[in-house]
């Protein structure tokens, strides 16, 4: 790394442990349907919350305020608090929710529908749909870009990703990428969208200024969630099957290292203060807490049954 | 009239939808106590077609690259249905192995056994030089629409996988004891 490198994420570190509250984590346990929420200052547990039938996505809004978790199997969102922890809402939509996304403004949520492949936007006002938009098969990935101006949708049997307009609300572009895409990731600065591959063990780099893939590299096994640090440059990819996370660095472009993590790790998240790394491992209820700068695992924190945290799972603020 | 219309409808529907994992994924837990030194245990089970030898629901295995990663085996179960099984790891160290079973054709139902995926992982652990031996297992099962079938549901597999492991156990513990 860099002296300048350094001194930028010193510099960011800095005044993130400033400004930044210690915000909580909102992790899905499909198995016991509920959700428990750690708060990350001291990764204990503090609640958790009784949600719908098998939730599994999960998205936190970005003014902090509300989570929404997707139920595949109630055919429902559950809505939460974070003031007061509660559900305050259940919005039943479509035959099987699963991934979940929010726009930058915070103003429509968007599940994709593995059943209907669709996703549905729902209105966070009046928390009601508002639109469905026709996608490929078995969608299961979802990203917005920071700007509200696209979707990106990964239909897992299509080996494809889809570009959907947020103005005119439809289709505008389908790119081929490798064998089972499942999640997205997208870095706004690089202008780039990434997405797992599970049947074929490497992540997609997509090029958004060419719309074309401009290199597949290799990871583990079942890779399943991706995660961008900012800091350093690279992904961290959750492999379900390597009960690991590799290290991928954008700049070399390929896999530079990999952490040994629990069983069936599944959503990644890196936490605000971009001094941590929150790993979700579905066989062994537990989420492993990893330095980025020495990529150890320094906490385990306990949860219930079957945890996922597939999506946004720590508030920004 | 009108069930058996949408039976016909299931069925012809049904491999269509076999290659997507609606569902959510199941697991299994198996353990059992042996009395035998792990290091005796362990050299059994790493023998990546030995399974044949102690799972009484196996009836036969063949390896194409033996006990090697990567290698895959094809066990018969014995109701003559066949299953190809991946070896991912084989940690001596640690004493565990993982292995997952290969795609299955579209449209393919594992009579007995309707599951679309399986990962296994065993593991030995020392317990006051006996072993303490679990079978963990990840899978979803095969009928991948919301309304499976009474014995295709994700209890019936989980029965299945449970009646798998437990018998395996079972079977590995007679012969370790021996």
């Amino acid at each position: 790394m860099s002296a300048y490198k350094a001194l930028i994420s010193f510099l960011i570190i800095g005044w993130a442990c400033v400004v930044q509250a210690n915000p909580n984590a909102y992790i899905t346990n499909q198995r016991s349907d509920s959700v428990t929420v750690i708060d990350t200052a001291t990764n204990k547990v503090i609640k958790t919350i009784k949600v719908g039938h098998r939730p599994a996505g999960v998205v936190v809004s970005n003014n902090g305020q509300r989570v929404y978790i997707s139920n595949p199997e109630s055919k429902d969102i559950s809505v939460i608090d974070t003031k007061t922890l509660t559900v305050i809402k259940t919005i039943k939509v479509g035959g099987g929710p699963l991934a979940i996304a929010i726009s930058p403004d915070d103003k429509t949520v968007y599940v994709a529908d593995w059943y209907e492949d669709s996703i549905f936007f729902i209105d966070t006002e009046s928390l009601t749909i508002k639109t469905q938009v026709k996608v490929g098969n078995s969608p299961s990935g979802l990203v917005v870009d920071p700007k509200g101006l696209f979707l990106y949708v990964a239909n897992r049997d299509d080996n494809s990703v889809m570009i959907i307009d947020l103005i005119k609300n439809h289709v505008v572009n389908t790119l081929k990428v490798d064998k089972a895409p499942f999640g997205l990731a997208l870095d706004p600065i690089r202008q780039e969208l990434y997405s797992a591959n599970v049947q074929s063990g490497d992540i997609s780099i997509i090029d958004l200024n060419q719309n074309q893939v401009i290199k597949n590299i290799k990871v583990g096994t079942f890779p399943y969630a991706i995660a961008v640090d900012d800091v350093y440059d690279r992904l961290f990819v959750t492999n379900q099957r390597s009960n690991s996370v590799s290290v991928v660095s954008l700049k070399e472009m390929e896999t530079v290292d990999t952490i040994e993590v629990g069983e069936y790790p599944e959503g990644i998240n890196i936490h605000p203060d971009k001094n941590r790394l929150y790993v979700v491992n579905w066989f062994d209820d537990m989420v492993s807490v990893i330095d980025i700068h020495t990529l150890k695992v320094i906490d385990e924190v306990e949860t219930e049954d079957g945890c996922r945290g597939y999506g946004v799972f720590i508030s920004k603020k | 009239m009108k069930n058996l219309k949408l039976i016909l409808l299931g069925l012809l529907l049904a491999p269509v939808l076999a290659s997507a994992h609606g569902p959510s994924r199941q697991k299994v837990i198996e353990k059992i106590e042996i009395n035998a030194a792990p290091d005796k245990v362990w050299a059994i089970i790493s023998d990546y077609c030995s399974i044949a030898e102690w799972s009484p629901m196996i009836k036969s295995c063949t390896a194409d690259k033996g006990s090697e990663i990567g290698s895959i085996r094809t066990i018969e179960l014995d109701n003559g249905e066949k299953i190809k099984e991946k070896l991912y790891k084989l940690d001596a160290e640690k004493k565990k192995m993982l292995y997952a079973m290969q795609q299955l054709e579209k449209g393919r139902l594992i009579k007995g056994l309707p599951i679309a995926t399986l990962s296994s992982t065993i593991t030995v652990t020392d317990n006051g030089g006996k072993s303490s031996v679990q079978l963990k297992g990840a899978f979803y099962r095969a009928f991948s629409g919301p309304q499976p079938p009474a014995d295709q549901t994700d209890e019936a597999c989980t029965e299945a996988v449970e009646k798998l492991y437990k018998s395996s156990l079972e079977g590995l513990k007679a012969l370790a004891e021996k």
